[in-house]
């Protein structure tokens, strides 16, 4: 006779069932346990885009003008019975450059800066076929010079011209180089430049200078029926420097 | 009676589509067949280990998940921190923003005055050297004045030492003509020299007015 037993617990779930009941059960622990990021905001964030740019072309600008302007002296040359009045403008060692009829016959000369400094000077000599002159400073180191331009001028390109008109205070104008003329006319032995900007009696013996402050030119003489003025080119200037090609200046 | 469907045990508990499970033949007491080997347990099959198993993962699960929420308000307390340090850099580069902006005005201002300053500096050099250039303008007319008072004087003088040789020559001309007149011998030669002396003299004079009159006029 067959006894019945109680029936035992039927056969269990599969490992495989059990490991991935076990792991669910561990992963929802886990993720009960987690918390939420910080919320973040988009308040008082600083818009770089907003600081203004640099205007670096008018600062530039004014710093050629500032430059030129101090690199430019008043020449004032007492003669026998004639005071002659004109500009100069200052290289470097101590050189200062104008022109031949400005130094004229002197008894002494008298320079002065742009903002009334007096400097001793002594007469290096003046050039026989141009119309420049060489002065040299005692101190050299209290002036600041004009830098020389390798490149010759270019017609058309702007310039910069700084003197002492009529006596006056330092003034500054403007212009460009209208032309490259034989310098034959002038007793120049080289072509000389034509410009534009405005150049009155006094200018003589000043700077003509390129948008960046770079020398090539000494304004020699003024055009008034054409208002234009004429300047050496520097290449003429360095010529004669470098040949020493100088003598003294006539006697009072 | 159809022995394929054997007669269903009233016993025996239907279990879903298993169908009705065949009672075992072996009992807790024993096998009921004396022949028959005892049953070995095999695993996963009513095992009571797994209660404590899943215990001890929950435990686990529990104390990662502990680990976890403390990290996690560890990053949130950190990324809470970040953002203030955040809105303070914003505030302080809104303020430099600022200051530079009120720098930027003021080097303006400074800028516009610096240049005014410099053009009036360059105003008053001008000024005192125009002064200087009249000084001097006065200067050396005074001097050519002088000069020429100078040469004019020297020509007046000149001029007195050419009249009173003149004087003199008259005076020795008319006392040889008397001599001739009274019949006595004159020699002329002290007359010629006298003559000539008062002639150089006067050129001299007139050289000297004229000079001086060239000078007076280049005064203008």
């Amino acid at each position: 006779m067959r006894v019945a037993h109680p029936r035992r617990r039927a056969a269990s779930p599969a490992p495989i069932a059990a490991v991935v009941r076990v792991a669910a059960t561990v992963l929802t622990i886990a993720l009960v346990g987690c918390v939420p990021p910080p919320p973040w905001s988009d308040d008082g964030r600083t818009d770089l885009e907003a600081i203004a740019p640099l205007e670096l072309d008018a600062a530039r600008e004014a710093e050629a003008l500032r430059r030129a302007r101090e690199v430019t002296v008043r020449i004032r040359s007492i003669g026998c019975d004639r005071l002659g009045v004109g500009s100069g403008v200052v290289l470097p060692g101590g050189l200062i450059v104008t022109n031949r009829h400005v130094v004229g016959s002197p008894r002494r000369l008298e320079v002065t800066t742009w903002d009334g400094v007096g400097l001793e000077v002594v007469v290096d000599g003046v050039a026989l076929d141009s119309d420049l002159a060489v002065l040299r400073s005692a101190d050299p180191g209290a002036l600041p010079a004009a830098a020389l331009r390798d490149a010759p001028a270019r017609v058309g390109e702007p310039v910069i011209v700084v003197g002492y008109p009529e006596g006056g205070p330092s003034t500054i104008t403007t212009g460009d180089v209208v032309a490259l003329q034989d310098g034959e006319l002038f007793d120049e032995p080289a072509e000389v430049i034509v410009i534009d900007a405005e150049v009155r009696p006094g200018n003589s013996g000043g700077p003509v200078l390129d948008a960046d402050g770079l020398l090539i030119g000494v304004v020699f003489a003024r055009d008034p029926e054409r208002r234009l003025g004429l300047a050496v080119p520097v290449g003429t200037l360095l010529d004669r420097l470098d040949a020493a090609a100088l003598a003294p200046p006539d006697d009072c | 009676m159809d022995d394929a469907d054997p007669p269903r045990d009233p016993g025996a508990r239907a279990t879903g589509d298993r169908g009705p499970v065949e009672p075992r033949e072996a009992t807790a007491d024993g096998p009921a067949d004396p022949e028959a080997t005892p049953r070995t347990r095999s695993p996963g099959r009513g095992w009571s280990g797994w209660p404590a198993i899943g215990l001890v993962i929950a435990l686990l699960a529990a104390g990662v998940a502990l680990q976890q929420r403390s990290v996690a308000d560890e990053w949130r307390d950190r990324a809470l921190a970040l953002e203030l340090q955040r809105d303070e850099a914003v505030g302080r580069a809104e303020a430099l923003s600022s200051q530079l902006d009120e720098l930027a005005e003021l080097q303006a201002t400074t800028s516009s005055e610096l240049d005014a300053l410099t053009e009036r500096l360059a105003e008053l050099a001008g000024e005192k050297a125009e002064a200087e250039d009249r000084a001097l303008v006065t200067e050396t007319e005074r001097d050519a004045a002088g000069r020429v008072a100078q040469q004019v004087a020297s020509a007046v003088r000149g001029l007195d030492a050419c009249i009173l040789a003149l004087l003199d020559l008259r005076a020795a001309t008319v006392d040889a003509f008397n001599r001739v007149a009274a019949g006595r011998s004159v020699d002329v030669a002290p007359l010629n020299a006298q003559s000539d002396a008062a002639i150089a003299l006067c050129n001299e004079a007139r050289a000297a007015a004229a000079a001086a009159g060239s000078a007076a006029s280049s005064l203008g």
